[in-house]
């Protein structure tokens, strides 16, 4: 079974999507910041996909992703984010997708499929 | 019998002299009519055989004033006599002699033909002036500088004026390296030369008259005009005398022992004359050009006289040249000036409006924001439900609602989105190389990850162009997408950029199989059939124009039309 780490900082966004990707068969782990998200990959680096949002509180998306990516360069990375315009900013082409957040949640569980080749 | 006492007496000091004689008749008054019919000229010398000569060849005008004389009363009278070709001209006076019962008459005979040519000479010199000054106050009329040239040929070539058979124009350009042929008139042949003299003896104009029918191009010869316009004297180098008289500032008379070298000898035979006036036009002793003036049908030699009075208006002439092209410039500056002044306008509104977009789009990101999270989850969440819900469920039809609605919320957030930037205003120049394959990079993460295939003239490596970086990657993209979506992919179409001009040119093409593409691209514009997509385009089109740039559609001969994107290289900020 697949583990998926979901990073944001909206609650019903982190349980909509564990009740969705544990509904297709994956393992899910949810959490509400940046910093949490990497101290977890610090802890387990049991995680085979990440969903990330970008704009949080406490730590920015997308320095996120710059960390992983120095960190575990192989596990993919999927930024879901509210806003459509980050696909401008250069940091966000280090990750493997880009999807602005939809409650048809189609594309992102077809691209998570994809990704991790299911 | 009249007998002539011979002698020239001065009337007085400061009078002409003149010829005093008696005559004297013989016969009995009473008896004979008194008349120069009956009169015997003897005269012991050539001046007496002179003045029978000058008294028989014009009794008609003479015989009533010497009748007159005879009946006592005192006369004079000016008459012209003929003589060897040349015109003479006498004045005669008679005084009736009273002391003798009137049986002779006091005559003098005044040579006045001096007096008269210089008197002929003095008309035609206030004819002429008077010619300058009409052609002077037709230059006050005017601003046109091709009506300008138009007087001053007239008063050069007019009637018994200035007179000469052609004239021509040549100006000089802005750096003064050079002459140019630019107008010409007078006959092309004696034929014609005749045609015209004759219909002008028959309907004599003045010049205003001759005026009007040159300004509406009734003699506008165009053999001669033809023949100027191909005519080109640099004012450096191996000069002809045309470039000699023009640099020395000197007007002058060009004879034979003028042609000194080959350029002399060239325009000598283009013109088909050695004798020619020429006469700078000097304003300010700055040049304007050069008048050539001739008489090719006449072949009257020009005179130094003739030399100066065309001197003397081309002063006129060449300040009135001067004038018109300060006033030509003074209106392309002040055309520029409005240019510029709309042009501000222009940015002016499009800044108005660009903030307002990007107002908007301020306003669309924290509605976005605040509003797709919340969305997503209520629309996720009766998606969740939804999967689960029979057919037959009384919910499902709520749930089908509220999921329907959440997408068309998240549609309309995406239309407003698209004109919102993270950062600030990125306005400045950048390397269009870069803009369009930072573009391509982005449409490259997109779902559709196959790019355009382009190609980027080598000429544009350096090329920049001013734009805010974010809006024309937005703009771009915008653009590609709809194109890609009209050709069935991006992998269908591609990108040829180049430059025309101060332009970059960004060309668009659906390839063989889609010959109607920008044809197909543009009524789907036109036709507003779908909203979304209409408002997407608008958005990329407002930012285009924005920064001088536009959209349409182009094709050379033979093949199909391309779409382009044309945006300008600039140095400066609009």
């Amino acid at each position: 079974m697949k583990n998926i780490l979901i990073v944001d900082d909206e609650e019903g966004i982190r349980n909509l999507y564990e009740l969705e990707f544990q509904n297709e068969g994956f393992k899910t782990y949810s959490v509400s910041s940046g910093k949490e998200a990497l101290n977890y990959f610090n802890e387990t680096r049991n995680v085979d996909l990440v969903i990330l949002d970008i704009k949080m509180e406490d730590m920015n998306g997308l320095d996120v992703l710059e960390e992983l990516r120095a960190k575990t360069a192989g596990v993919p990375v999927i930024l879901n984010s509210a806003y459509s315009t980050y696909k401008n900013n250069f940091t966000s082409w280090l990750a493997d997708a880009y999807l602005v957040k939809s409650s048809d949640l189609s594309e992102l569980k077809d691209k998570v499929k994809e990704l991790l080749t299911i | 019998m009249i007998s002539i006492v011979d002698k020239v007496i001065p009337l007085n000091k400061a009078g002409p002299p003149g010829i005093h004689f008696l005559l004297e008749n013989r016969h009995d008054r009473n008896s004979s009519p008194v008349g120069i019919d009956n009169i015997e000229i003897i005269s012991p010398s050539h001046n007496s055989s002179t003045l029978r000569e000058i008294f028989i060849n014009n009794q008609a005008q003479l015989k009533d004033i010497v009748d007159s004389a005879f009946h006592g009363q005192t006369g004079s009278i000016g008459f012209a006599v003929e003589s060897e070709g040349k015109n003479h001209y006498y004045e005669l006076h008679c005084f009736p002699n009273s002391g003798d019962n009137h049986k002779s008459v006091g005559c003098l005979l005044v040579d006045r033909t001096k007096e008269q040519s210089e008197r002929a000479r003095v008309d035609s010199q206030i004819y002429e002036l008077g010619l300058i000054s009409q052609a002077v106050r037709a230059f006050a009329e005017t601003r046109n500088l091709s009506e300008i040239l138009r007087i001053i040929l007239l008063a050069v070539t007019a009637g018994s004026g200035l007179g000469f058979n052609r004239g021509f124009i040549l100006l000089a350009d802005d750096s003064r390296e050079c002459l140019w042929g630019c107008m010409g008139t007078g006959s092309s042949s004696p034929e014609e030369a005749g045609k015209i003299w004759n219909e002008l003896s028959r309907n004599p104009m003045t010049f205003n008259e001759m005026l009007r029918l040159y300004k509406a191009g009734g003699a506008y010869d165009g053999s001669v005009n033809e023949m100027i316009l191909t005519v080109r004297i640099p004012l450096s180098g191996e000069q002809d005398f045309i470039a000699r008289a023009a640099m020395q500032r000197q007007p002058m008379i060009v004879g034979p022992e003028m042609i000194k070298n080959d350029n002399d000898l060239a325009l000598k035979e283009k013109f088909g004359v050695d004798n020619m006036a020429v006469v700078p036009l000097l304003s300010q002793n700055s040049l304007q050009g050069v008048i050539l003036a001739d008489n090719i049908i006449t072949r009257r030699p020009i005179l130094q006289t003739d030399l100066n009075l065309l001197e003397i208006f081309a002063r006129y002439a060449s300040d009135a040249i001067e004038n018109s092209r300060l006033y030509g410039k003074l209106e392309h500056q002040v055309e520029l000036l409005k240019e510029a002044n709309e042009n501000i306008i222009r940015s002016r509104e499009n800044l108005i409006r660009a903030e307002k977009l990007s107002s908007i789009g301020r306003m669309a990101l924290l509605v976005a924001h605040e509003v797709r999270n919340p969305l997503t989850i209520i629309g996720g969440y009766a998606n969740l439900r939804l999967r689960k819900t029979g057919a037959d469920d009384p919910s499902r039809h709520t749930l089908e609602l509220i999921s329907r609605q959440a997408r068309r919320i998240e549609k309309t957030l995406d239309r407003f989105s698209s004109v919102v930037r993270m950062s600030g205003k990125e306005e400045g120049k950048f390397l269009l190389v870069e803009l369009i394959t930072e573009t391509l990079g982005m449409l490259s993460t997109e779902t559709d990850p196959l790019v355009p295939r382009h190609t980027i003239g080598r000429n544009l490596c350096e090329a920049e162009i001013f734009v805010d970086k974010g809006l024309f990657h937005q703009s771009l993209m915008a653009i590609l997408r709809e194109a890609a979506g009209i050709a069935g992919g991006m992998r269908n179409i591609s990108l040829d950029v180049d430059c025309e001009g101060n332009s970059a040119l960004i060309f668009i093409d659906g390839g063989e199989s889609n010959p109607k593409f920008a044809e197909n691209f543009y009524s789907g514009l036109r036709d507003r059939k779908d909203e979304e997509r209409y408002q997407n385009m608008a958005v990329a089109l407002e930012i285009l124009r924005h920064y001088g740039g536009d959209i349409g559609i182009g094709s050379s001969e033979g093949t199909h039309g391309r779409l382009y994107i044309h945006i300008p290289l600039r140095e400066e900020k609009v």
